[in-house]
């Protein structure tokens, strides 16, 4: 897997909370990075089996909105994820 | 022939109002978008999109999503797939069709698509040249030119000195002065000025109570005290990330803290700010106290730290 720097921050938005599920606009928020640039990325990690994803749970009619497509760490993505930013030199947890 | 997923959920309508044209215009473009990515994608990432797009505020921000989208699917498409085609039916959740399958236009990729075309392009020139058209280019530009000079007939005037400049000066008839004085008859006379009033002398300022105002110094980083460099957060380097935190602190006489340092401004960033309380919190006994008079106090006071990236 190719890190690049908005695979990182990809990466470190799911990082915050890993247990918790995003949707594309809450990474973009976080990341601050393109809807062009993210959803490649969101893709290419889910093939990876880094990310697991699923349609949001609601009834349209009564939301308002379409379903969203939510985003979540895998235990092994998330092992992974850890073990590339402990790959930075030691120093203040980030 | 692309089989689309059935949805189950309502497409989000074009909002509306004055954002009508864009937002119908933004849906566009991500049902476009979404064509151009491969099959088992294609269904996914439409809704995926779409209901992005509803959530969305502003006609710039939907507009700039769906551009955005556009821009996403020509990297998804040309992306390198064949290797994890049951992946990509995974995630599509299209098992069934594990199989990857190229989108239409995929029998030729970008690159070579734009080699052939600037081989084509100077086929095209190098065609146009050898069938005549530098011929007809040639028969435009005349053979020989003929360039005549005309010679001025007018002689040449001769180079003159510059005229001396003749100073002349002005002759002014000024008139005779006519002074008329009327002399006292006796001349030893001696006039003397007595002022009207005398002004009485004014009073010198009564003297201010000197009195010796209390000067405090506030406190901060002393002699010894970490350097930021060493505390800088290695994902927020790693990112190339700066920012300045404000801590607040509280010292005691001897420059050591007396309470946890807390954040009393963010810089915005978790991971700068947790780097500028560890700076903060190993600085405690290297800290300038504050001086009352010029004697240390303990004090609480607010600093900067910055964690800047230098070349």
């Amino acid at each position: 897997m190719r890190m690049s720097l908005q695979t990182l921050r990809v990466l470190e938005a799911f990082l915050e909370q890993p247990a918790e599920e995003l949707a594309g606009a809450d990474v973009q928020r976080r990341s601050g990075l393109a809807s062009g640039t993210l959803y490649p990325i969101l893709l290419r990690l889910e093939s990876a089996a880094w990310f697991v994803s699923r349609w949001e749970r609601i009834d349209p009619m009564s939301a308002g909105r379409p379903r969203r497509r939510l985003y979540r760490l895998t235990s092994g993505g998330l092992a992974r994820a850890s073990a590339v930013f402990a790959t930075f030199r030691p120093g203040v947890p980030a | 022939m692309r089989a689309r997923e059935t949805r189950q959920t309502p497409r989000p309508q074009a909002p509306s109002g004055d954002s009508a044209p864009l937002g119908g215009l933004a849906c566009r473009l991500i049902e476009r978008a979404a064509r151009r990515t491969p099959l088992s994608l294609c269904a996914r990432l439409e809704e995926e999109w779409l209901a992005e797009l509803a959530v969305r505020r502003g006609r710039l921000a939907r507009l700039r999503l769906a551009l955005g989208c556009l821009w996403a699917s020509q990297i998804i498409a040309h992306a390198d797939w064949h290797g994890s085609g049951a992946v990509v039916g995974a995630v599509a959740g299209h098992r069934a069709h594990a199989g990857y399958l190229p989108p239409d236009a995929d029998w030729v990729s970008r690159r070579t698509a734009t080699v052939l075309l600037i081989f084509a392009v100077h086929a095209a020139l190098i065609y146009a040249l050898w069938a005549g058209l530098a011929s007809k280019i040639a028969a435009v530009i005349p053979e020989s030119i003929d360039v005549t000079f005309s010679q001025e007939l007018r002689p040449h005037p001769q180079a003159l000195p510059p005229p001396t400049p003749k100073m002349v000066t002005p002759q002014i008839a000024m008139p005779a002065p006519q002074v008329k004085l009327d002399l006292p008859a006796d001349p030893t006379a001696i006039q003397t000025f007595v002022p009207r009033q005398q002004r009485a002398p004014v009073p010198p300022p009564p003297p201010r109570s000197i009195q010796h105002p209390e000067i405090r110094v506030l406190g901060g980083p002393g002699p010894g005290f970490p350097d930021s460099d060493d505390y800088y957060p290695a994902f927020e380097r790693r990112l190339g990330r700066s920012g300045v935190t404000t801590v607040s602190v509280c010292v005691d006489r001897e420059g050591k803290l007396t309470t946890t340092p807390t954040i009393a401004r963010s810089s915005g960033r978790p991971g700068i700010d947790r780097g500028a309380l560890l700076l903060a919190e190993a600085g405690s006994g290297h800290y300038r106290p504050t001086l009352d008079d010029g004697r240390p106090v303990d004090s609480c006071f607010d600093f900067l730290i910055r964690f800047i990236l230098r070349d």
